[in-house]
């Protein structure tokens, strides 16, 4: 128990620094996706063409991780799974941003995620020398751990809407099924009429909740009409001091 | 002197002569703001090349004093007139008066040393990115201590009514519900329904600060949506509420001029329960803009903003119409000023509501319309009535006359530089000129042209403002003596 | 007519009946008390109140199907613009004559305002761009030439001089 509030306490700041990278991330976005060439499992492609025909979620991930990588794949597969439910028509590209990464070690990956629409889902790498391309345009940043040779990396789901457009993308360590309901969405063109990025604000007067697409009343607007209330009270008790004799005629 | 409107409050000498002290002070003090707001225009119009870079820090300094100066002589003036019916306690008068002073002047040094050029409404989050670190909690407190005075007088106000009143009467629900009941004065009720909205916009302003508080001592961020939806039910409300105030003493004594009054009633009182009810409501129109905020709060804005025209227009501006149009009016200095004012109230009126439509406020929205009619209802019609409530308590504390030249030349000079101002942000409006723009660019040159005239007119009103206030003053100081 | 020119004719028609009416009703008030009492103005004051009610429900009907808001459907292009002090950054600075553009605005440091101008110096819409948030306006341009973008929102010392344009195809 404890240890799942400290892990809590400890995702929390790490979500907060993270989040403080909203700003950047909003550099990369309404933009085509890079022109960098991929090598899927059964055929070579470009990106950009690949995205252009439907639209289209990206993760990276690569294939050693010993960390987020799998256990967040796991978590998107099973959320897509729902979303397909609900006839959310698009594809899921996870490609690999390890230099080392090779089609075997995809192929490998895509059996340990083994999601259950397979002709939706799609695993590759990209070509070498692009990789450094296509991480930059959409603002992802890692770090090499000499020690153990594992990539640092948090979790990333980029949007692609049926015109190669990035609509959005999400980077943190905690993203909530709130979050890729919004990017499911976004990608088909539909219509999201709450808008609010990834940084943590104390407290808001709506939520949304994109799956259902309903408004949430949250604490703030309490914040807001509390005062009438207790202006009301307040009120109420002024006027039972006791009346001046005479007056009350 | 034929006329007496204020004897019982003259008799009351503490009120009497604290109403008086500040009376004279505003009246003076309005001399800063009105002249920030006169280098405004003058370094717009490009008058005025030296103190370019002070432009945000007068556009600041002017809206906050002028709604503090304004909403005080509003409370003071109520305070004034209700003493004829009840006993404000001069002490808390006194007091409150004291903290308003010096709230004002910690918010003048918080915008020129401290260099807060936030702008009077100061929008979350740029109060935490300009600034001294000093400058910010100065001027944070500054609002703070503002709002303690204008709640402590308020409170004491409703005290006051509530050892004459019982809550149901002050709020004519026996009017509404037809039963029998003791009369009570519009008066009374007009000022317990701006009195009890004003400590709800109080207390949310008190939530602001304490949200910025936190802010500044942690390292929590707020939520600018949240943030800008509570200085504005502040904000929008008190403005508000600054007239309502002044309209509170309007009904007591305009119908005088012509020997008659208003009377309460079930119509009146439903309408002032309904105000009550849709106040808080029409401060939406200022995020009209925000296309995140749900759509039907934006539909709530537009239905309450609208709802309070309907109210204003069927009721005070319809009473004012038929009761002049039936009484033989006693048209001095005073009366016409109110007749006036009224009028002025109405414009910019239309054009608030106007602006209060959503495909209106799309394209104008932050443009001179905006300053267009809150200068027309709030300079021209609130701050006006005051003025000329301050002429008739002046006439009659000191027993001297007005001058018959006054309504011929005065009147009419500071109509016509007040006009003038007026109309020049009307034009800018037209034009989409923005509002709070130091310089015009290139593109948009008209505003130039417009600031300039403007400038020069607001020199026509300074010129006959000047007369006025040492007329009015003269007449103070002798009144304090007696 | 532009929308800016028909509110301001409105307004202007409104102000001649304001002050007519207080005129004609300060002239009335000189002259001595005719038949007409207080009380039988006031009588109809309910007759006043009505029409005020259906003029002013109407024109909130009316206004409800004009609003800015976006709806439902698919804009033909996205731009993304981030309003920061004192710039804009927009992804794309041309645009076809006749597209439907959604912007979508948000703001890096405070609350600043996106407001386009067409080449005439006329407003033709504007949304807020606050920090947290973006906000969608969508706007069809039908005629080509620069487009001016001023921020509307005060936003610091440099608040008037932020702008960028757009290219009309
Ligand atoms: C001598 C009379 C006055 C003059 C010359 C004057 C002038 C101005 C000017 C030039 C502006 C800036 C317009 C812009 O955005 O470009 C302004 C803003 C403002 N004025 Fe006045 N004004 C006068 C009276 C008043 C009065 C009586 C009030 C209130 C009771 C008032 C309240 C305000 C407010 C709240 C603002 C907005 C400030 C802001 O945008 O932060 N003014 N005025
Ligand atoms: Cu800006
Ligand atoms: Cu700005």
């Amino acid at each position: 128990m404890k240890a799942a509030t400290l892990s809590a306490v400890l995702i929390f700041f790490l979500a907060a620094s993270v989040s403080a990278q909203t700003d950047e991330e909003k550099k990369f976005l309404y933009r085509e996706v890079p022109d960098v060439s991929i090598q899927l499992l059964n055929r070579r492609a470009s990106l950009l063409a690949f995205c252009k025909e439907e639209p289209t979620i990206i993760s990276l991930a690569y294939s050693r991780c010993a960390g987020i990588c799998y256990p967040f794949l796991l978590t998107l597969r099973d959320n897509l799974a729902e979303a397909e439910k609900e006839e959310k028509k698009f594809r899921v590209l996870i490609i690999s941003f390890d230099e080392k990464d090779t089609q075997e070690n995809m192929q490998t990956m895509a059996g340990a995620i083994h999601p259950q629409n397979t002709s939706r889902w799609f695993f590759g790498t990209i070509e070498r020398s692009q990789i450094k391309t296509f991480t930059q345009a959409v603002g992802f940043t890692f770090t090499l751990d000499s020690l153990s040779g594992q990539l640092n990396h948090p979790p990333i789901v980029i949007g692609v809407n049926g015109d190669g457009t990035i609509v959005r993308i999400v980077k943190k360590f905690d993203i909530s099924n709130n979050e890729l309901w919004q990017v499911y969405h976004e990608i088909e063109d539909e219509f999201v009429p709450f808008y609010k990025e990834n940084i943590a604000t104390s407290i808001s007067c709506f939520t949304y909740d994109s799956r259902k697409g309903k408004f949430i009343v949250s604490w703030g607007m309490l914040l807001l009409y509390t005062p009438a209330i207790l202006v009301a009270i307040l009120v109420w008790r002024i006027f039972s001091i006791k009346k001046i004799a005479g007056v009350q005629k | 002197m034929e006329q007496t409107f204020f004897s019982e409050p003259i008799q009351n000498k503490g009120i009497r002569n604290t109403t008086l002290v500040w009376f004279s002070l505003s009246l003076v003090l309005f001399l800063v703001p009105a002249a920030f707001g006169f280098l405004m225009r003058s370094i717009q119009g490009n008058l005025l090349q030296d103190s370019h870079h002070l432009f945000y820090h007068f556009l600041t300094s002017h809206g906050l004093l002028m709604v503090g100066i304004w909403f005080t002589s509003a409370m003071a003036l109520l305070t004034f007139s209700l003493s004829k019916y009840v006993k404000p306690r001069v002490g808390m008068y006194i007091v409150s008066l004291s903290l308003i002073v010096v709230g004002a002047l910690m918010s003048l040094w918080a915008v020129f040393i401290g260099d807060m050029a936030t702008g009077w409404y100061f929008l979350y989050p740029l109060p935490m990115r300009i600034g001294t670190a000093t400058g910010r909690i100065v001027f944070l407190s500054s609002i703070g201590v503002l709002g303690v005075g204008w709640l402590l007088w308020s409170i004491d106000l409703l005290l006051a009514i509530a050892k004459k009143y019982t809550l149901p009467e002050t709020l004519g629900w026996h009017y509404i519900f037809g039963e029998s009941g003791r009369e009570v004065p519009p008066i009374i009720m007009i000022a317990v329904v701006s009195l009890i909205a004003i400590i709800v916009c109080i207390l949310i302003a008190v939530i602001l600060l304490l949200l910025y508080l936190l802010e500044i001592a942690s390292s929590v961020v707020n939520d600018a949506l949240l943030m800008k939806n509570l200085v504005f039910v502040f904000g929008h409300t008190v403005a508000n509420m600054n007239l309502y105030l002044v309209i509170a003493v309007f009904y007591e004594y305009f119908p005088k001029f012509g020997g008659g009054e208003f009377k309460n009633g079930r119509m009146l009182a439903i309408v002032w329960n309904s105000v009550l009810g849709i106040v808080l409501f029409a401060y939406f129109h200022h995020l009209y803009m925000d296309f995140i905020q749900p759509t039907v709060v934006q539909y709530i804005g537009q239905f309450a903003s609208y709802g309070a025209g309907v109210a204003a227009a069927t009721f005070t501006i319809f009473s004012v119409l038929a009761f002049v149009s039936t009484h033989k009016m006693n048209w001095n200095f005073s009366s016409l000023l109110l007749f006036i004012s009224v009028a002025m109230w109405t414009i910019g009126g239309v054009a608030a509501l106007i602006d209060a439509t959503i495909p209106v406020n799309f394209k104008m929205h932050n443009t001179l319309w905006v300053p267009a009619h809150f200068h027309t209802y709030y300079f021209t019609g609130a701050a006006t009535m005051i003025l000329s409530f301050m002429w008739t308590i002046a006439c009659e504390v000191s027993g001297a006359g007005e001058q018959p030249w006054m309504k011929k030349f005065l009147l009419p000079l500071l109509l016509a530089g007040a006009s003038g101002f007026l109309l020049m942000f009307y034009f800018g409006g037209l034009h989409s000129i923005p509002r709070r723009y130091e310089v015009y660019p290139v593109e948009l040159s008209e505003g130039t042209a417009y600031a300039k005239a403007a400038a020069y007119s607001i020199l026509l009103f300074f010129a006959g403002y000047i007369v006025f206030m040492g007329m009015v003053l003269k007449r103070f100081l002798r009144g304090m003596k007696t | 007519m532009k929308l800016q020119t028909t509110i301001f004719v409105i307004w202007i028609i409104s102000t001649v009946i304001v002050i007519a009416a207080f005129v004609v009703v300060y002239l009335h008030s000189k002259v001595k008390p005719s038949s007409i009492t207080y009380e039988i103005i006031n009588s109809r004051r309910f007759k006043f109140f009505y029409i005020v009610v259906i003029l002013f429900l109407a024109l909130f009907f009316v206004a409800l199907s004009y609003t800015p808001y976006t709806r439902e459907g698919k804009a033909d292009e996205i731009i993304g613009v981030k309003a920061r002090m004192f710039s804009f950054v927009l992804t794309k600075d041309t645009v076809d004559c006749g597209k439907l553009i959604e912007f979508r605005v948000a703001a890096e440091d405070v609350t600043h305002g996106f407001g386009m101008y067409d080449s005439a110096g006329t407003l033709l819409g504007q949304v807020q761009a606050m920090p947290g948030y973006i906000n969608r306006l969508r706007i069809q341009f039908d005629t080509p030439g620069k487009y001016n973008i001023f921020c509307l929102e005060y936003c610091g010392s440099q608040h008037h001089q932020m702008k960028t344009s757009l290219i009309v195809k």
